[in-house]
């Protein structure tokens, strides 16, 4: 009986993580970029980006095809009007200060033509940010094409392809 | 009448053969033709140009023009080991900014007058090497070392040399001109003018020489790029094939 019962659960378990892997699999298919599933983060593209951006976060919103997922950014320039008039909770970092969100800042008085840099940001305006220069693409261990998710959300914000 | 069967099948078989041979031969002529002429020759914009203005809390930049189309510049200096220190600053209104809390993204080396690697310096946190960017072309200023404004983000960014199909042949190179700026020449000779530079350069430093009408038209035979830095043909000279 007990076997029979550790039979069904385990059974069970299997056929959540597959319902789970599945759903993966269909989201990827639907942004345009199924072989990002192939992606496991290694964070060689993130130790190869001048923008510190982890370009794995993008792969990660083309599984899950969501490009309002926040992905690590650490050194983007911009000014704080900018950052906070494109997505008020983008994690910045101020001078002298801890990081907060773009619009908190606004808030609490520091002038929108501050210079701040990003600490997280949603892919699509990493994408935005991004300089193209494919050194992620080049770094990528399996030579994932990167740049094609990039140059996707570049355009709208949203996977197209 | 089996003669004339083996015949038949012989003859049949010739024409397969032709057709094959014949429908190869259109393809290969085609996509030759079509990549050989397709594009013009790839053309290096003129650099732009950028005036420096030293105050005790800042260094202020005016560009002569907005870089296109990606809205960021690479700022520079050498160091006392002739390494350029690099940082990526946004532009506003023509005008780049740099205080005191900004440091150096890159550094890149270099042997024999050429470009021999890069080490990222801010990328991210834990990977950093604090070094004051104001103070360094301060620095580099009162030393009388170079430094200066770049677009192109060689050897960060590769993706025109990547790209380039005859590459090996040095149609396509990087060089390090006077002014300590690195930007990419043309030997447009043995270009095929494929125009996949063009396409793979974001920076908008390689273009068509046909939206530089007023620039050197493309050579024949020797080196030709629209800009000439008047360290050009040292820089070239000093190049070793």
């Amino acid at each position: 009986m007990k076997s029979k019962i550790f039979l069904q659960v385990n059974i069970f378990c299997y056929l959540v993580i597959a319902a789970f892997l599945a759903s993966a699999v269909v989201t990827s298919l639907s942004s345009g970029h199924p072989w990002a599933i192939t992606c496991y983060n290694c964070s060689s593209c993130s130790r190869s980006c001048a923008l510190g951006i982890n370009p794995s976060g993008f792969t990660l919103s083309a599984i899950g095809n969501n490009p309002q997922m926040y992905l690590a950014a650490a050194n983007i320039r911009l000014r704080l009007g900018e950052a906070a008039e494109r997505d008020p909770d983008m994690i910045v970092t101020i001078r002298g200060k801890e990081n907060m969100r773009a619009g908190q800042a606004l808030a609490d008085g520091i002038s929108k033509d501050a210079e701040v840099m990003t600490f997280r940001m949603k892919a699509k305006d990493a994408a935005h940010y991004c300089l193209l220069c494919a050194a992620c693409e080049k770094n990528c261990p399996v030579k994932l094409p990167i740049m094609d998710i990039i140059e996707d959300l570049r355009d709208d914000g949203k996977f197209n392809r | 009448m089996e003669n004339s069967t083996v015949k038949t099948s012989a003859a049949a078989f010739i024409l397969l053969l032709l057709v094959l041979v014949a429908t190869g031969l259109a393809y290969v002529l085609q996509a030759s033709s079509s990549t050989k002429f397709e594009g013009t020759y790839p053309m290096v914009k003129p650099m732009v140009q950028g005036a420096f203005n030293f105050y005790p809390d800042r260094v202020e930049i005016k560009l002569a023009e907005d870089p296109l189309p990606v809205n960021r510049i690479a700022v520079f200096a050498y160091d006392s080991q002739d390494r350029q220190i690099c940082i990526l600053k946004p532009v506003y209104d023509r005008t780049v900014v740099l205080t005191r809390d900004n440091y150096p993204d890159y550094r890149v080396h270099f042997r024999n007058g050429k470009v021999d690697g890069y080490d990222l310096l801010q990328g991210h946190v834990g990977f950093q090497e604090k070094m004051n960017f104001v103070d360094i072309l301060n620095e580099a200023k009162e030393s009388g070392r170079r430094y200066g404004v770049q677009e192109c983000l060689y050897p960060i960014c590769t993706r025109c040399l990547d790209v380039c199909v005859v590459r090996k042949f040095f149609v396509l190179d990087m060089v390090v001109a006077k002014d300590g700026t690195i930007y990419p020449i043309f030997r447009n000779a043995g270009c095929p003018r494929c125009g996949k530079c063009m396409k793979a350069c974001k920076q908008g430093v390689i273009c068509r020489s046909i939206d530089l009408p007023s620039m050197v038209p493309a050579g024949t035979g020797t080196e030709t790029v629209p800009y000439k830095p008047p360290d050009l043909e040292k820089a070239l000279e000093q190049m070793t094939y």
